[in-house]
């Protein structure tokens, strides 16, 4: 996570023990502290809120659910698996509604925002316009690269773990995380060639 | 090694899931490897720019609120888990390893007393089998012959028990008769 320290697994199975034993407020806190990596993870993966939405609030009734059952040494990992199998299913469903000309909620379609990843010679680039173009890159990677790179940056998920709740081996798990920053890498760049404030002046923060 | 695996090793190493061994390849190749070094910088900055780019999203209140009533409907609905004990994976794995650890040596254990020359044989064990046990190792210690015949060795006895002509008796066969007064 990213504004939060690493915190010992076995807390947060005290949390969802706590909370089995019938202290409402022990799960309340697991809902806080995994509230930012797991909705960022899936506004990302999904790219609409209400989709986001709908499949965080799923993820957290199925951990009330079967919080009895729970058979992972890694509670983050077990979210992030429920997460991951959720969003395969909305892709399963949604996947014939994808279209270049649909908008999404900013009101621009999907051929619009690939225009947009094109250089702009002439604008001025900040810091903020690099982190804009590197979130509006990391929406058109390849969906398990995708996964891959939001489960490492968004849930501080580890390799092996994302390698199991992907069902690959680790090392498809790190040559996806490596090909996504290769399109990220190849995107600055671009950045940094067609910027006339000069190369590499904004892209290395 | 190649840099391309010590660029996977470098992501390992991110995420800190390196070994004791793999940190210490790692930390050798980049002791050597200039392009490396530089690689791990770039990616390092890469992946904290883009960790800064991702825009900090979070739920609204009424979803977290709306997760909260089901939290409470769910304890409602099912009895408390708290006064049943509940172990913790580790726990749990740990207690079955010591079981079958338990099992491997109990098991071990039945066995060597089965083989054991010391012991008398499991009661099991054939009758005959003990009789012939008992023939060749306690009738007749003294007697190396006997523990040299093999079943090939096959005999002539004239004149067998009823006295119907040649017959083939093997080596222990005859030394029963033998015992019994019967062979010639």
């Amino acid at each position: 996570m990213r504004s939060e320290p690493p915190t010992a697994e076995v807390s947060d199975f005290e949390r969802l023990s706590q909370y089995r034993s019938g202290q409402v407020e022990a799960l309340a806190e697991l809902v806080e502290k995994f509230k930012r990596p797991l909705y960022g993870f899936l506004m990302n993966m999904t790219e609409r809120a209400d989709t986001a939405d709908e499949v965080f609030q799923e993820v957290w009734l199925r951990v009330i659910r079967h919080s009895g059952r729970i058979e992972e040494r890694n509670f983050s990992g077990w979210l992030f698996r429920i997460a991951h199998n959720l969003v395969i299913d909305h892709w399963r469903r949604q996947r014939p509604a994808i279209s270049l000309e649909k908008e999404n909620e900013d009101g621009l379609t999907l051929k619009e925002r690939l225009a947009d990843l094109q250089p702009l010679p002439f604008e001025r680039l900040d810091g903020e316009q690099v982190k804009r173009r590197v979130a509006e890159a990391v929406k058109h990677l390849p969906a398990e690269q995708k996964e891959v790179f939001l489960m490492r940056l968004e849930g501080d998920i580890p390799f092996k773990e994302i390698a199991r709740i992907q069902g690959v081996s680790i090392n498809t798990a790190l040559a996806r995380m490596q090909y996504a920053l290769a399109k990220l890498r190849q995107e600055l760049k671009q950045y940094r060639e067609t910027s006339p404030s000069g190369p590499g002046k904004e892209a290395q923060p | 090694m190649n840099c391309e695996t010590v660029q996977r090793l470098m992501l390992l190493a991110s995420s800190g899931e390196l070994s004791g061994w793999q940190r210490w390849r790692l930390a050798r190749h980049r002791s050597i490897c200039p392009a490396c070094r530089q690689a791990e910088q770039e990616m390092l900055r890469l992946v904290d720019t883009a960790r800064q780019a991702l825009p900090e999203v979070a739920p609204g209140a009424g979803l977290l609120t709306a997760i909260r009533r089901a939290a409470e409907t769910e304890l409602r609905r099912r009895p408390l888990a708290g006064n049943a004990p509940r172990f913790s994976p580790a726990l749990r794995n740990t207690a079955l390893a010591v079981a079958l650890a338990l099992l491997v040596v109990a098991f071990g254990w039945s066995l060597r007393l089965e083989r054991s020359p010391s012991l008398p044989a499991v009661a099991s064990a054939p009758a005959v089998q003990e009789t012939d046990e008992l023939f060749t190792t306690e009738l007749f210690p003294e007697s190396e012959d006997l523990a040299v015949l093999s079943a090939e060795d096959v005999f002539y006895v004239e004149r067998f028990i009823d006295g119907t002509g040649t017959d083939t008796i093997n080596a222990l066969d005859l030394e029963l008769l033998w015992l019994e007064g019967l062979a010639i």
